[in-house]
């Protein structure tokens, strides 16, 4: 007979029978459970935001890994023959008609299991979720019940969201295995917990059930707690009598090993320590272990759905040649020092404007001037609000009714600037765009486009799904922009740095650091350093003319007149920390080990200690003159290259160079995630206008 | 009430734990050693390694490579504590990337190892919850993919490619470019 520890007020941690006195480390359940959380987790994300009848069969898979056979195949007939739209409508209704019976009594049917119930979303209607959770809170509550004996065994709960880094759900899961402090809040009726018992069966409840069978001797048990008894009794199954709480027998079902100890082969490594093996690897050599095997695939679909994929990765050049198709660019891993051909959907790429690079999307103007965010590593491509719905440019229709061409104004909310001028479809985007940047802001849960337009340089943004764009006066000569807990950091060519935020009503803005009185021809940059600083950069524009021989991309730049012109010309970079207490800048004259990303991309610091492919101190550039296209068509050499802060030494990133001048190649960080805009879209209209909650969105900034 | 003498002894007693591997061989190791697992550490927290600790997940040959990577790991951690307070800065910076330069050299020839021996290793670690062990060996599976095809990969890991020839097509249909 089993005897629950009472020296042990948490109860979690051992047990003891009269034959043998054994430890339950709350590990052990963590190790056996962390499976099914992370297939539990990627099941709901589903269910929610999915109206795919393909769900039921990706929770059946998802089961049918994680759960016993007997018991996933049964629910997979159940779902197979309810094949709904969403789970949810099939799973409530279910429920609704009193049918969920039937799914519970599968689980009846096992010897011994551990229930994992989730309730999630809203609809807490019986077991008020706190207010501060939102949809993406998943609540997990499981315990352990024989229902033979129709004993529980073991039982907790906690929250998890979906898109949480798994580590942090195990360490959620360990730290919540404390049954004490969970019976405690239940205990509690102060009204900050909101949790009450049941008395009925929530309709937005999921019973799964996992076979214990393979689990070893080694369970913990339950204080006896009166109201945490009639909570799980109730919310278990009224019919179900209440029985002794705390008992563990020793039941033959719970003697075997881990099921752990069956994986022989790398194929059957447990899915967390395969996702912990591929969350170090560059998108590249992830996409290719997707394909090895199944076990192997589904841990990779794991890491890009919850973007646990190591981030940022080392960034990559993109480019397009005019040797190839059109709707080919290369992408030149600098960790891998080779290219890589992808095709990319339409519009073709090679005739686009590389306006923006960031989280690994490009941000491009095809040849009506309109705007798409394309993945490269993916293809997914998403169509940006119109560049009518910009505040300086209006349509011109033609006597069909045909858009034919472009008025641009050149107003800023201060003065008119110049008269307005018409451009065909083509080329605007020469004159309009500047640089564009992806954000995703963690506090509202969406994805916000920033760009840097013309005249003089001011700012308009958009939200994904947004339809149009939103002009943010009155500031003019923005240069470069960068998003940092929650606020719009924009510094001018002046280099007056304002923060804006964009999540209320209004928009707001503060001034973090004055104008400078002189200024060259130069481009500024505002870069994040990892130890937390805020960076800013001057470096001048520098056009450099190509002598006619050198024409194309053979162009080597081995010539030492060249090389030195490239070398002195460009070496004036200047690094200064912006202290914004003291509101101003303190120059520095070397970055140690870490490495900068200027261009046309979103500025970027690494540490070259976590990149050993890149070089420490120095700074890699790209082209992103005003008008590099320009540059291309006075037959001017690219600035693209690697300084070396130390020597002031520019060096060729790659050696020839391979791209055509026909478009500047800029950087970018390879993201093999994707932006699910039903997910984001979702989540924006069930909680229209609600404030940001303090959502912590998983490992990175961004859950892509 | 016990004595000082007593209560000394056994604390120095219950300073050595004993593990236990799946074939029942003892291994006698320090607190220091055995708590770099974290999995021991909470059951010497709970008092619960009385009569030894049973690994019923890790063979005697595993445990044996396991504890030498935890006895190097918590010697320098503890000769790392113990030389901070001791040296002055530069001594210690020198000692220090000793220590590290040593302990790199130590966790290079650890993972000289076959195939077998790394999977155990993994597995093993990740029960025991040693967390430097984990990320030592999971880099080692990462490093040997690079560049790699899946073709290589399989071959390299003796995996049975177990899905169809249509799975993988349309697995690789969005990143066909990384295959080429």
């Amino acid at each position: 007979m089993f005897e629950p520890d009472s020296i042990k007020e948490t109860c979690t941690a051992c047990i003891r029978n009269e034959a043998d006195s054994s430890y339950m480390d709350s590990r052990y359940l963590t190790s056996y459970v962390r499976n099914v959380l992370f297939g539990l987790q990627n099941s709901i994300y589903k269910f929610h935001f999915s109206d795919s009848s393909g769900v039921a069969k990706a929770l059946a898979a998802t089961f049918g890994w994680a759960f016993t056979t007997s018991f996933g195949r049964d629910t997979y007939h159940s779902l197979q023959l309810h094949d709904v739209q969403g789970l949810p409508g099939f799973i409530w209704g279910k429920l609704e008609e009193g049918k969920a019976a039937q799914l519970w009594k599968m689980s009846y049917n096992a010897d011994s299991k551990l229930k994992i119930e989730i309730e999630y979303g809203a609809a807490m209607d019986l077991w008020p979720i706190p207010s501060e959770k939102s949809k993406e809170d998943i609540f997990i509550f499981f315990k352990l019940y024989n229902p033979q004996k129709e004993e529980l065994r073991f039982a907790g709960g906690f929250f998890i969201k979906a898109s949480q880094k798994l580590a942090d759900v195990l360490s959620v899961f360990h730290s919540n295995l404390q049954f004490c402090k969970y019976s405690c809040r239940i205990n509690s009726s102060s009204k900050s917990h909101g949790f009450a018992p049941m008395y009925a069966c929530s309709k937005s409840w999921i019973m799964t059930s996992w076979n214990l069978s393979t689990h070893r001797k080694n369970l913990c048990c339950l204080r006896n707690d009166e109201r945490l008894q009639q909570l799980l009794m109730v919310s278990w199954n009224p019919a179900t009598r209440r029985k002794n709480l705390c008992c563990l027998r020793n039941d033959e079902g719970l003697q075997q090993p881990l099921m752990e100890v069956a994986a022989r082969d790398f194929a059957d490594l447990p899915q967390e320590l395969l996702m912990n093996i591929f969350s170090l690897l560059e998108t590249p050599d992830l996409v290719r272990v997707g394909s090895v095997c199944s076990s192997w695939n589904w841990s990779y679909a794991g890491i890009c759905r919850f973007g646990l994929y190591k981030w940022p990765q080392t960034p990559c050049l993109i480019y397009t040649s005019e040797s190839a198709n059109d709707n080919v660019a290369f992408l030149y891993s600098l960790a891998e020092k080779r290219a890589y051909k992808l095709t990319l959907p339409e519009p073709p790429i090679h005739r686009r404007y590389l306006i923006g690079s960031s989280l690994g999307w490009l941000i491009t103007a095809d040849e009506r001037s309109e705007m798409h965010l394309v993945n490269p590593v993916t293809s997914e491509q998403i169509s940006l609000p119109s560049v009518t719905t910009i505040e300086q440019v209006t349509p011109i229709f033609d006597e069909t009714g045909v858009v034919c061409k472009y008025r641009l104004s050149r107003h800023t909310a201060r003065s008119v600037t110049a008269l307005s001028s018409t451009y065909a479809l083509r080329n605007l985007r020469e004159c309009l765009f500047h640089k564009a940047f992806l954000f995703y802001d963690a506090s509202a849960r969406s994805y916000i486009v920033v760009l840097i337009h013309n005249p003089v340089g001011q700012l308009s943004f958009a939200r994904l799904g947004d339809e149009k764009w939103t002009w943010l006066p009155p500031h003019t000569d923005v240069d470069d922009c960068i998003y940092k807990d929650g606020l719009l950091y924009a510094v001018t060519l002046p280099g007056q740095i304002i923060a804006f935020d964009l999540n209320g009503t209004v928009v707001t803005t503060k001034i973090i650091m004055g104008k400078r009185d002189k200024y060259g021809l130069e481009r500024v940059y505002i870069v994040q350093a990892p130890w937390g600083d805020l960076l800013l950069v001057r470096r001048p524009e520098v056009w450099i003319e190509e002598a006619p021989a050198e024409h194309g991309h053979v162009c080597t730049g081995q010539g030492i007149f060249e090389m030195g012109a490239f070398e002195n010309r460009t070496w004036k970079i200047a690094i200064y920390k912006v202290c914004s207490a003291s509101r101003k800048l303190v120059q520095i004259n070397s970055l140690h080990d870490h490495v900068l990303f200027l261009g046309h991309n979103q500025s970027l610091c690494l540490n070259a200690e976590e990149y050993p492919q890149l070089k420490p101190n120095h700074v890699y550039l790209t082209d992103d003159s005003r008008s590099a296209a320009m540059k291309c068509k006075l037959q001017c050499r690219l600035v693209i290259g690697i300084l070396d802060l130390e020597t002031k030494i520019m060096d060729e990133i790659v050696s020839p160079r391979p791209w055509s001048n026909c478009m500047a190649p800029l950087l970018i960080i390879p993201n093999p995630g994707k932006i699910d805009l039903a997910f984001h879209q979702q989540l924006n209209t069930t909680s229209p206008g609600v404030e940001p909650r303090g959502v912590a969105a998983g490992l990175h900034d961004h859950p892509l | 009430m016990a004595s000082a003498g007593s209560g000394d002894e056994k604390a120095a007693a219950a300073a050595m734990i004993t593990l236990i591997s799946s074939d029942n061989e003892k291994f006698e190791v320090t607190e220091a050693t055995a708590t770099l697992s974290q999995t021991i550490r909470h059951m010497i927290e709970d008092g619960c390694t009385d009569g030894g600790v049973p690994l019923p997940n890790v063979t005697s040959k595993i445990l044996a490579r396991v504890i030498e990577y935890c006895k190097k790991h918590a010697t320098a951690a503890a000769g790392e504590e113990g030389s901070s307070s001791s040296f002055s800065d530069a001594a210690f910076l020198e000692v220090d990337r000793a220590f590290l330069e040593e302990l790199e050299e130590f966790d290079d020839a650890f993972l000289e190892v076959d195939r077998a021996t790394l999977f155990d290793l993994i597995l093993a670690a990740n029960y025991l919850d040693i967390k430097g062990l984990l990320n030592l060996t999971c880099q080692k599976v990462a490093d040997s993919v690079k560049g790699k095809t899946p073709e290589q990969i399989r071959e390299m890991y003796n995996i049975v490619n177990d899905l169809t020839p249509e799975e993988e097509a349309e697995i690789r249909r969005e990143t066909q470019w990384a295959f080429e």
